[in-house]
């Protein structure tokens, strides 16, 4: 098991990858142009794309982790701060559907092809977490523990809803 | 004279009326049980087609198998599709036994081979509670099987692979761990899943609870043995009962698919005591070492 303390930067580096690769999306394509063979881009492309928001769904199940640390006192006060933390879950979660680009599953990916059938049903539940992520988020600013404890729950909630109809448990 | 003859009549009719509250309270604690044996059982998520808003215990939800495809039918209380021209003998020999009121051998699919287990009590309040449900005039399905497997080789099938015995008790162990075994192996049928089949589609009972890697829809359905490496031997209690409860898993993931699915249907129902007592069974589900999900293996190295 990482340290909080390493777990946090690597959320940190993770918010700095994710604001980068959101930059990014428009010039990346310039690079793109130079190499050629288009037919065989888009398999790579999946892979990165369900690699890359993996890292971020552990990210998230891991700064649950931490507050949960925080909030029960297994773990000093000045260890870490929940707010922050919360708001990681917050920022991490405020555009899910961008990163399941259609089709963007692989054999490694447990992402259900029915996410891209069933698109709105999608959406909806995602923005449901987004919406959760930010409430859990505006009560542990706020700093009361029940009522994060609350909210955190609410936010599993959500993630499992989607989990449930999307995701393979493999 | 007439008085009298009037009097007696309406004695007998508030006896009359007496009896029938007092059975109908009766009957609702049953039903209350029977709701709850409902869930535990885990007979919503096969008979019921949620994904595509089908109606409660109507089936017409579609199994993809090595065998073919087969189909849940209707258990709701209609008289032609359902089972509301059952008896309750009926209902009792298609648990215990496997067989339908026509005497048609089922496929294991359905899992009489777990059911055959239950106390005859909570048939009982089982059957009294399905028979509360809505009636939904929905013909169930035919199954869609492969040309070589036939309805009379289930007779087969039952003699080298099972033998209907209630669940009884085993000495030396704790009461927590024996009501855990009869929620997990005669209700919850986590073996169906989680215990890996031979060729002829039977539990291999030597990998009990090993993890399957041909699970439904091709699914890899963990291994959920002691084995701290490969199973779940290193979960604590506290984080089984959040499991249950809300489906979280130690390192902070949410389950997905059809354990999803179990969780919401089945185990966050269970009773603190009864969820207690599964976590009793569990830690005592002996260690074998199998591998299911290479996730386990990158974690560890975290």
């Amino acid at each position: 098991m990482l340290n909080i303390a390493s777990k946090l930067s690597l959320a940190a580096l993770l918010v700095g990858t994710i604001n980068t690769a959101f930059a990014a999306t428009t010039p990346a394509a310039a690079p793109a142009a130079a190499t050629p063979a288009p037919a065989t881009t888009a398999a790579p492309a999946a892979e990165d794309i369900a690699k890359y928001r993996h890292h971020i769904m552990e990210t998230l199940g891991n700064m649950k982790t931490t507050i949960e640390f925080l909030l029960k006192g297994k773990v000093a006060a000045n260890a870490g701060s929940i707010a922050d933390q919360a708001k990681v879950m917050a920022m991490l979660t405020k555009n899910i559907p961008a990163m399941f680009p259609k089709g963007s599953t692989t054999h490694k990916s447990d992402a259900m092809p029915v996410i891209w059938e069933k698109w709105a049903d999608f959406e909806k539940l995602a923005q449901d977490v987004a919406t959760k992520a930010d409430t859990l988020a505006k009560v542990a600013v706020a700093g009361n523990a029940a009522d994060t404890e609350a909210k955190l729950k609410d936010l599993g909630a959500a993630c499992k809803a989607c989990h449930k109809d999307f995701r393979k448990d493999n | 004279m007439h008085i009298t003859r009037k009097l007696l009549s309406l004695a007998a009719s508030s006896v009359l009326l007496w009896n029938t509250a007092s059975f109908a309270v009766d009957d609702a604690e049953l039903r209350k049980k029977g709701e709850y044996i409902f869930h535990l059982a885990g007979c919503m998520g096969c008979h019921t087609d949620t994904k595509n808003k089908g109606a409660l215990l109507a089936g017409g939800l579609s199994f993809n198998t090595p065998f073919g495809k087969f189909y849940s039918p209707n258990i709701t209380p209609d008289p032609v599709h359902g089972i509301g021209k059952w008896t309750e003998a009926d209902f009792i020999k298609a648990l215990r036994e496997g067989v339908s009121p026509q005497g048609k051998q089922y496929y294991p699919v359905f899992p009489y081979t777990a059911y055959s287990q239950m106390q005859l009590g909570d048939i009982k309040a089982l059957w009294a509670y399905l028979h509360s449900i809505s009636a939904v005039a929905q013909p169930s399905k035919e199954h869609e099987l492969s040309w070589y497997v036939f309805r009379v080789s289930n007779r087969g099938w039952k003699m080298l692979y099972f033998t209907s015995k209630e669940w009884e008790n085993i000495a030396g162990k704790s009461a927590a761990w024996n009501r855990g075994a009869y929620i997990a192996n005669a209700l919850a049928h986590c073996g169906e899943c989680h215990t890996p089949r031979n060729m002829f589609g039977a539990l291999k009972t030597s990998q009990h609870y090993a993890g399957n890697l041909a699970g439904p829809e091709g699914a890899k359905v963990p291994n959920i043995t002691h084995d701290v490496e490969t199973g779940i031997g290193g979960w604590k209690k506290d984080e089984l009962l959040a499991f249950f409860s809300e489906g979280a898993t130690p390192d902070g993931d949410y389950t997905g698919g059809l354990m999803a699915e179990v969780v919401d249907n089945s185990l966050k129902y269970l009773s603190k005591e009864d969820a207690e007592a599964l976590v009793s069974y569990l830690a005592e589900v002996p260690a074998i070492s199998n591998v299911i999900k290479s996730k386990e293996k990158k974690r560890r190295s975290d």
